[in-house]
């Protein structure tokens, strides 16, 4: 998913980045280890969502040592992460990650005690609600993947090691172009269906990655009523060789016009009109909205798509380096980090940690989905958010309470994978 | 006017015609020309889309071909599928480059670049993770049969677990089921398979934890259970690693390519058809433009052969043929196309000019016709009013020279009687009356002569001589002439002759001589005290062999009013009218004088200051006779010389160079502390006898020691010289001096010569005193019995003897009777027989020898020659003094004194 939040330009500064500290690092191979003279180096395996240079700079300011961060493409972060830890210290994905690498012993129980702000962490990751009233939301939510238990296997059970550290996380539907398409009222028009109405037939982009793109077409094809699952968060393979059936006879119909790796792609195909409606993240529609192209996320009825990020410690990371890994966290946790993030549109588990760090009126827009009282700018310095505007689909509780299905990697990821290939390739 | 004549002027209008004409064609040429490019850009557009629609077909082939190679390792693994991926890889980067290279025709050149761009980084990404692809494969082959499989085998086959087995046979089914599982998941990967895979192993843990004791193979076994599934961990992520690749990245930017790709080709096809269709719109318009076009150039070629027919030919034709007929004469003729604007127009308008001036020519010819026949009247009228004024002319000569003859007939009897008179004892009373006479008819005399002179100016008929004549010859008479009326009124003389002035010249000595004469004789005449200066000076001419000779008249006269220097020249005007009263004069002198100047190319000037005197410089052109020149003919002084004087030296220094070029100059002061030596000569300018007694000692001294000294002297006082010479025995010289007395002067200081043997022209001018007698008979015919008396007294005073004759029938007749004549003086005009009639007659009687002197008072050159033509042997003219008759005489009788 990482790769998705990148660009050829963004890659290529990181990458020159990157082997600028890979260089330094060869020139300094043990000093963080010396004795208490250099400043502690971290070393950070992840995805563009979290790895961005403001947090590293900010990071490295407050706490006094020096961040290296290796952002990389979501199967790349995952393959290496699981089959060499010692390359990382600090893990940051997704929470559909956890369990393979949770089996692949890359990654080593988190000391909840050592977690500063650990009790202001949501109910979303400990129960798995944010509100009573709350779907749970199908497939691997975070929440239960959250606490190991003693015979090493994840469940929802407390204890005090965590698999992950709960932090960024956010929801996703599709967005679509309201001067093509009709604006629908949240949660009771918008339907995942509208990825394959007929009239948006040649105008339909999806993500291309199938733990996430696969479930806003499984949402869309059950929206339709053309299929039903049984858990939607746990395919069959009966059950994916029907949906790719009709997902197929939809794509040689020239359905759909692409499938987006990134977010700048995502906001490409919509701002030059090759698409109408599409998967979306976040920031592509905060984006868009910035250009003036009326793209509204949509709060599909049958419920978001959710997803959790999730920080993980290197099983072969040492003491002294699982000191400073710590601090990171709790940095992350102490408000700063939380607001950064919240103007790009993600949620911090902790939110009012991050309520000092943002004015009252992006407080409102972001978490309250309450209209903004005035322009609210991104990260970028740029305007992302007009005057008037608010949130689709409200606050973030109201948000959280609609998550019908979380990112997952099912038992049938391999067969999905092999589907996703003959679906593209068809 | 004008600017409507040049709108509808033909030329205009042609021009205009063909300019359109022109313009049409050239617009025809470029519409063809650019329909031509557009098409040519069209044709090749339209077929480099093609070619790009073409090559982009060609790309979704090969990647669909790529596609294929990675389905094909995925499954077998073989290398000659990634060999042949990294050939078709190749071929779609140059493929790209190509499409890059080539046109964007249907879309923008930015469009296009991102497309490319957009294609280029999907393929590249694809190739990227092809390679990844090929080493995970390459990994999970590894993982699983030297990692799982080894390790399962290794585990079979050691002694611990062997121990354990023998303690529970079935764990060995597991492991065997579990290397199953393993074998089914690389064929078919799966999550349950995995699930399976750990469960099978964790079953076998739990049988082994359950066996009894062999806790030390236990620990072993265990180890190895975790190492294969360690190992089997890492065989699935290798796989779904690859496979992740394969199935979502890779297919997505196939996807995308083959997206893209698609797009370009609809675009290319778009454009391609579209281009297509232009194309042929293009070419029908063109077409159908072309034919219009031709059509319209077709009219206009029409239209401008009928107006070049109609306007031009026809009435050209129609004014040729009037021109034809105006040029035959004809009058009557009708002029067409008078009222067109045109070159037509015009040329009509021409044609009725030329028919008007046809007329008006006649009409001229026959006016001058008939002022020819006017002028030729006037023309005769003019002749012979020419006539008239030359008979006039020739009339008025004629008068003025009968007047002259017959006042100098009777001149000649006054004059010679008064003459002849005064050689007789006289009363002295009436002696002086008698000498008064004499004088008042010389004036009488010499006024005719002014009258002769101006007239024959004024006649043109006074001519310019050319002869040889000696230039001290001149100046030397010219000197004689000058000194006797100057000394008279004891006035100084002084000549200076410029030495490089040459000796012998060609010109007219005469007229020059009377020129100057006339000139010294007014300066004497104006002048009562002081000196007359008269310097001859040489001028270079710019002609080869020419010179001015420039004479310089300067006198310390009365002088003349500024206001009358122009106007003296001009005749009957003096200097002033009391001038006539005092002075007497014809005013004609200085008009004479100007005229012969002005004859002798020369000119004449004057400046003058009232009280101080006058000065006139006058100059003559003439021609150089030899290279000599007067400055060899003076003598120089052998010895050193000292010139002693105290102011400008009397002897001109440019004598004195060329006398001695070393002399030294001394005043009288200086002299004193000379000490005198033998070997040098000196000259001292004495004023007066007083000044010369001054230096009586020193004369004196010089006499003693033998040293040789000279004086000079001015003119005045006249005896100065005599006196000197008379005193000290030396040799003096005094002004005017001719460079005879100066040769003579260094003689004697030389010691060539004596001091006497040299007289100054003053006393020579006083010698002519002497009578000259001779001895014969002479005939004298003359028909004035006064003249027949003066000229026989005059005879009888040379001691001649004569016979009369009164006319020349008498004289042709004495002289057949009596040839024993010595010589026959006949008069020109006489009645019953001229003198030259008789002169004629005598001659053809064939008397040639007989001496015949013409007399006539004739003054002109004319007379003269018809009497000298006509056989006379001389001629003199009226009144014939006494001094003329002894040189003529002299040319025929040996005088007996």
């Amino acid at each position: 998913m990482d790769s998705l939040y990148n660009n050829v330009d963004k890659q290529r500064r990181h990458i020159l980045k990157s082997a600028a500290i890979v260089s330094a690092a060869t020139v300094l191979p043990f000093s963080t280890f010396a004795i208490g003279k250099s400043r502690p180096r971290l070393r950070v395996l992840g995805t563009h969502v979290t790895l961005q240079d403001e947090l590293r700079q900010k990071a490295m300011d407050d706490l006094g040592i020096d961040l290296i961060f290796e952002p990389k493409g979501s199967a790349a972060v995952l393959q290496k992460a699981s089959m060499s830890p010692e390359s990382f210290d600090l893990y940051e994905q997704w929470s559909n990650s956890i369990n393979v690498l949770w089996r692949s012993g890359s990654i080593k129980p988190i000391d909840k005690r050592r977690i500063t702000y650990w009790d202001e962490i949501n109910s979303l990751t400990k129960t798995g609600r944010v509100t009573p009233k709350a779907k749970i939301g199908a497939g691997d939510a975070p929440y239960k993947l959250l606490h190991i238990q003693k015979d090493g296997t994840l469940n929802n059970n407390d204890t005090d090691s965590l698999s992950y550290l709960p932090y960024v996380h956010n929801v996703d539907s599709f967005g679509y172009n309201t001067s093509v398409i009709d604006k629908g009222i949240p949660y009771e028009t918008e339907s995942w269906g509208w990825l394959l109405n007929e009239e948006n037939r040649g105008k339909v982009g999806i993500v291309n990655e199938p733990t996430i793109g696969l479930f806003d077409l499984a949402l869309a094809a059950q929206a339709k009523g053309l299929i039903e699952f049984k858990n939607i968060g746990s395919m069959t393979t009966r059950e994916l060789d029907k949906l790719f059936e009709i997902l197929i006879n939809y794509k040689q119909r020239g359905h759909f016009s692409g499938f987006w790796t990134s977010v700048p792609e995502s906001v490409r195909f919509m701002k030059s009109n090759r698409v109408v409606i599409e998967s979306m993240f976040s920031p592509a529609v905060s984006s868009l909205n910035g250009q003036n192209i009326p793209v509204t996320f949509a709060a599909p009825k049958e419920g978001y798509r959710g997803w959790h990020g999730v920080m993980c410690l290197s099983s072969k990371i040492n003491k002294r380096q699982e000191g400073v890994a710590y601090e990171y966290m709790n940095w992350w946790l102490s408000g700063w980090a939380g607001a950064f993030i919240a103007r790009q549109g993600y949620y911090i588990s902790n939110s009012n940690r991050s309520k000092p760090f943002l004015t009252l009126g992006e407080y409102d827009y972001w978490y309250k989905g309450k209209v903004a009282p005035y322009d609210l700018t991104g990260t970028d310095g740029k305007v992302s958010v007009k005057k008037g505007a608010f949130r689709s689909g409200g606050s973030y509780e109201k948000r959280f309470e609609n998550v019908a299905v979380w990112n997952t990697v099912m038992p049938t990821y391999e067969y999905s994978l092999e589907k996703w290939y003959e679906f593209l390739s068809s | 006017m004008k600017k409507n004549n040049k709108i509808f002027s033909l030329k205009v209008q042609i021009t205009l015609f063909l300019s359109i004409f022109l313009l049409i064609e050239i617009g025809q040429i470029v519409f063809a020309k650019l329909n031509q490019t557009q098409l040519i850009n069209e044709f090749s557009n339209y077929q480099k889309t093609i070619s790009k629609e073409k090559l982009v077909h060609e790309l979704e082939r090969d990647v669909l071909d790529l596609q294929r190679q990675v389905l094909i390792f995925k499954n077998t693994g073989s290398n000659s599928a990634v060999r042949r991926f990294d050939i078709l890889f190749q071929e779609i980067k140059s493929r790209l480059d190509k499409i890059q290279l080539g046109t964007t025709e249907g879309q923008t050149a930015e469009e296009a670049r991102i497309q490319i761009e957009a294609m280029q980084f999907h393929i590249d990404n694809y190739s990227t993770n092809f390679i990844s692809v090929v080493e995970g494969r390459k990994l999970r082959d590894t993982y699983f049969k030297e990692g799982l499989i080894g390790d399962i085998e290794e585990l079979l086959g050691s002694a611990q677990f062997v121990n354990l087995t023998q303690q529970n046979d079935s764990l060995k089914v597991y492991f065997y089921s579990a290397e199953n599982l393993a074998y089914r998941y690389l064929l078919n990967p799966s999550s349950v398979l995995n699930k399976q895979f750990s469960n099978k192993l964790f079953i076998a843990k739990e049988i082994v934890r359950n066996i009894e004791g062999y806790a030390q193979d236990k620990i072993l076994v265990n180890a190895q259970i975790d190492k294969v599934n360690k190992t089997f961990i890492q065989l699935t992520h290798a796989t779904q690693g690859y496979i992740y690749l394969v199935n979502v990245i890779m297919a997505g930017s196939a996807n995308e390519f083959l997206f893209l790709s698609q797009e370009m080709a609809q675009k290319s096809a778009l454009f391609a058809n579209e281009t297509n269709q232009q194309i042929k719109i293009n070419i029908s318009e063109s077409q159908s433009q072309m034919n219009i076009s031709a059509i319209v150039g077709i009219f206009i070629t029409i239209l401008i052969a009928f107006i070049v027919a109609t306007r031009i030919f026809i009435p050209l034709h129609g004014i040729t043929r009037v021109f034809d007929r105006l040029a035959k004469g004809e009058d009557d003729v009708d002029i067409p196309f008078v009222n067109r604007k045109d070159e037509i127009g015009r040329l009509a308008g021409s044609a009725s000019v030329f028919s008007k001036k046809n007329q008006q020519t006649k009409e001229l010819l026959e006016e001058s016709q008939q002022l020819n026949n006017e002028q030729e009247t006037l023309n005769l009228e003019l002749a012979e009013a020419i006539n008239q004024a030359e008979i006039a002319n020739a009339s008025k000569s004629r008068f003025l020279a009968n007047m002259s003859h017959e006042i100098r007939t009777p001149m000649n009897g006054i004059i010679g009687l008064i003459d002849m008179s005064l050689q007789s004892s006289l009363d002295p009373k009436v002696r002086s009356h008698l000498e008064k006479v004499a004088y008042s008819s010389q004036i009488l005399l010499n006024v005719i002569k002014d009258i002769l002179d101006f007239s024959k100016i004024e006649a043109d008929k006074l001519n310019i001589e050319n002869s040889r004549f000696s230039l001290t010859i001149l100046f030397n008479s010219l000197s004689a002439f000058t000194v006797s009326p100057a000394s008279e009124k004891q006035l100084n003389i002084e000549i200076f002759i410029d030495p490089r002035l040459p000796l012998k010249a060609i010109g007219d000595s005469l007229r020059i001589s009377q020129v100057i004469l006339n000139l010294t004789n007014n300066a004497i005449k104006f002048t009562h005290s002081g000196t007359i200066s008269v310097s001859f000076l040489y001028n270079e001419s710019d002609e080869p062999d020419m010179f001015f000779l420039e004479v310089q008249v300067m006198d310390s006269g009365v002088g003349i009013e500024e206001n009358r220097l122009e106007s003296i020249f001009s005749p009957f005007t003096q200097g002033d009218n009391s001038i006539s009263r005092k002075y007497g004069g014809t005013g004609l002198g200085l008009a004479i004088v100007k005229q012969l100047t002005a004859l002798m190319y020369g000119e004449i000037k004057v400046t003058s200051k009232i009280g101080f005197g006058s000065t006139f410089i006058c100059s003559f052109k003439l021609i150089r006779e030899g290279e000599d020149v007067i400055s060899t003919t003076i003598k120089s002084i052998k010895k050193e010389l000292i010139y002693v004087s105290d102011a400008p030296p009397l002897l001109y220094a440019e004598y004195v160079k060329i006398i001695m070029p070393a002399a030294l100059y001394k005043s009288y002061h200086e002299f004193d502390d000379l000490s005198v030596q033998k070997e040098t000569v000196f000259i001292f300018d004495i004023h007066d006898f007083e000044h010369a007694q001054s230096l009586h000692s020193t004369f004196q001294y010089f006499k003693e020691h033998k040293v040789n000294f000279g004086c000079v002297t001015k003119m005045q006082p006249l005896k100065l010289a005599t006196k000197i010479t008379a005193e000290y025995q030396c040799p003096v010289i005094s002004h005017p001096f001719s460079f005879e007395n100066i040769n003579h002067f260094i003689s004697v200081l030389n010691n060539d010569a004596d001091i006497n043997n040299e007289s100054s022209l003053l006393c020579k001018a006083k010698t002519e005193t002497k009578v000259a007698k001779f001895k014969g008979h002479i005939l004298l015919v003359e028909d004035n019995e006064i003249n027949q008396i003066v000229m026989g007294e005059m005879l009888k005073s040379f001691g001649l003897t004569y016979d009369v004759a009164n006319n020349g029938s008498e004289a042709v007749e004495a002289l057949r009777i009596n040839r024993a004549y010595d010589l026959v003086l006949m008069d020109v005009q006489m009645p019953v027989l001229d003198g030259i009639e008789a002169t004629k007659i005598i001659r053809q009687s064939g008397d040639i020898t007989l001496p015949i002197i013409g007399i006539s008072a004739h003054a002109l050159q004319e007379d003269r020659d018809i009497a000298l033509n006509c056989g006379m042997n001389d001629y003199l003219t009226k009144p014939i003094v006494s001094k003329n008759l002894v040189n003529a005489l002299k040319q025929i009788f040996i005088p007996t004194n």
